[in-house]
């Protein structure tokens, strides 16, 4: 026959704190998290794809995208501009612009539009769309 | 599936918890594998996809229904002072997962290994015609088109049967991963010690919530912690009870986890393995968990040779180039600076959940009961040689830097976390520790 042993005090004393401190694990990173979202999504990403949003539509789903900017792609920011743009245009394939091997269409991000016609002009596109915000889309001459 | 593994323990609650843990991942995984499928023949149109939620949640009801007519098993042994860290559970549940609300309403894309590689494929995956193979490009630069699919297929497969693309299902397939991996230590470690380790062990899990929300790591790292600790709990509970059915829950949670991330494949392989050492006189109970893994070994074999463009982790073995760069000291001070550093940072002074866990140890003491040693021997075994599989993976990717390096530790504490509650709860001693039987 079984006989349970009753708990030493001190073992009892030592799980009710055990479970105090965890509660109070829990209720430090919930703090932590409300404190968090006063700061905001760091790369503010809901702005982001409501800024390419109207591009989303005239882009080809089947066949994949150039890009590029001002900032070049092998630079930390330019390469976070560029995933941030690849993520809100999906289901379009978004590559690097390559000079060698151009896509037909191609998205650029400008400042200046100047920088816009400039391209458009020294690579054979034409500026089919022109968004907010300095985002353009071109479209290759001949292909 | 999930029924298998515990058929009625008393209270009632206790297999609806293990049920709703283990099959809250069996349904992820049956619908992002057959989502893959239908893709792959047919397209997966939303109406398909519509059709196979509505079986899948009759094939749930039915399962409710049929388990309310089973007699109850047996009791596992339980003690009366179980009402403290009940009610500390409850409330810090509340507290963890409105934190982690929190997290998802803050950034509800998640972080750049979300938006940038998981979440983005399951964009592609749900996208028009034939752009779901854009997921698989070699044109991807800077993602994994050639890590395997489980978490994106399953998120593209919800947007597909909705008709519409939510931000937040992510973040919120994550949080209830996150559920689910609490559900399933709580009610496996409550069937094989007694339900005041299962509720202490629920406890610690929610004390480290730091772990998985504070690292910004992508929810498919949660999902492949679950996979591997369903895996074990199963096998474990196969190896101390003998039963079948639970091996066979194992083999099919290893073959998910195969087919979430590149270290599940390795899981799984490690997870065979040991099992057969520890079967070589029962092979039968073996053969349940092989055969049981095969079919979803099989996708994520075929995922890997067909589908997915080359490289990853694998092939970088057979690379003498690889190996000779890989010991440098340089490496490895940085792979044990993020591992202290993520250790560390996964909790606050006083409420560390290591803190907590060696203040359990003492109160406790270790003593594993003779039914259990089998079990715990082999899990401890897979856990410890996944461990070193993975610190050897990333030593081996050469074309990481330091930085990367460290980053990838945090990636290790939170996959292997939730296994290492399971190893330890099971070892620690009883409560109230019954004498003279």
């Amino acid at each position: 026959m079984a006989r349970r042993k009753t708990p030493h005090a001190r073992v009892l004393l030592g799980l009710g704190l055990v479970s105090l401190l965890a509660l109070g694990s829990a209720l430090s990173f919930y703090n932590t998290a409300r404190l968090a979202m006063a700061e905001g999504d760091p790369y503010r990403m809901e702005q982001q794809l409501r800024r390419f949003q109207a591009a989303t539509s005239n882009l080809p789903a089947d066949a994949p995208v150039g890009y590029l900017s001002e900032v070049p792609s092998t630079e930390a920011a330019g390469r976070i501009r560029f995933l941030i743009a690849r993520y809100a245009l999906a289901p379009a394939l978004l590559v690097p612009y390559d000079k060698q091997q151009p896509t037909r269409f191609v998205i650029g991000e400008f400042a200046h539009s100047g920088d816009a016609q400039r391209f458009a002009a020294d690579n054979k596109f034409l500026p089919v769309r022109v968004y907010e915000q300095g985002l353009v889309l071109f479209e290759r001459l001949e292909h | 599936m999930a029924s298998l593994c515990a058929p009625g323990w008393t209270p009632r609650w206790l297999s609806w918890t293990l049920y709703s843990g283990l099959g809250f991942g069996f349904g992820v995984g049956a619908a992002a594998i057959l989502h893959l499928l239908l893709l792959l023949a047919t397209g997966a149109s939303p109406r398909v996809m519509f059709a196979f939620q509505g079986v899948a949640l009759s094939l749930l009801a039915g399962k409710f229904f049929i388990s309310r007519a089973q007699p109850p098993a047996p009791a596992p042994p339980s003690s009366r002072w179980n009402l403290l860290p009940a009610m500390m559970l409850v409330f810090g549940l509340l507290f963890a997962l409105s934190g982690l609300a929190a997290s998802a309403l803050t950034a509800p894309h998640g972080g750049p290994d979300a938006w940038g590689n998981w979440n983005l494929r399951a964009r592609y995956l749900a996208g028009p015609g034939e752009s779901w193979r854009h997921a698989l490009s070699e044109l991807l630069v800077e993602a994994s088109p050639g890590a395997p699919l489980l978490f994106p297929s399953y998120i593209a497969s919800v947007w597909r049967a909705s008709g519409s693309i939510s931000t937040t299902l992510p973040a919120v397939t994550g949080e209830i991963f996150y559920f689910a991996i609490l559900l399933t230590l709580l009610s496996s470690i409550a069937v094989l010690r007694g339900l005041s380790h299962g509720l202490l062990a629920g406890l610690l899990w929610i004390a480290s919530p730091a772990m998985l929300a504070g690292t910004g790591l992508p929810e498919v790292d949660i999902a492949l912690a679950y996979y591997m600790l369903a895996a074990i709990a199963a096998a474990t509970l196969s190896l101390a009870l003998g039963h079948r059915g639970a091996a066979a829950v194992a083999g099919v949670m290893a073959s998910f986890a195969a087919f979430t991330k590149d270290e599940g494949m390795v899981f799984a392989a490690l997870l065979l393995a040991v099992f057969f050492t520890f079967q070589t006189r029962e092979v039968r109970q073996w053969l349940w968990l092989a055969a049981a893994a095969f079919p979803g070994l099989l996708v994520a074999g075929c995922f890997k040779a067909f589908l997915a463009p080359a490289g990853g982790a694998l092939p970088r073995l057979a690379d003498p180039l690889a190996w000779s760069r890989a010991v440098s000291a340089e490496r490895i001070e940085a792979l044990w600076e993020g591992l202290a550093g993520g250790l560390m940072n996964s909790g606050q002074r006083l409420t560390h959940p290591l803190l907590l866990l060696a203040l359990l140890a003492l109160l406790l003491r270790f003593s594993v009961p003779g039914q259990l040693r089998a079990g715990l021997r082999f899990g401890a075994c897979v856990w410890a040689a996944q461990a070193a599989a993975f610190l050897i993976a990333c030593l081996l990717h050469h074309q990481q830097g330091l930085v990367e390096l460290r980053s990838e530790a945090g990636r290790l504490i939170v996959q292997l976390w939730p296994g290492f509650l399971l190893l330890m709860f099971l070892s620690f001693g009883k409560i109230g520790d019954s004498v003279g039987e």
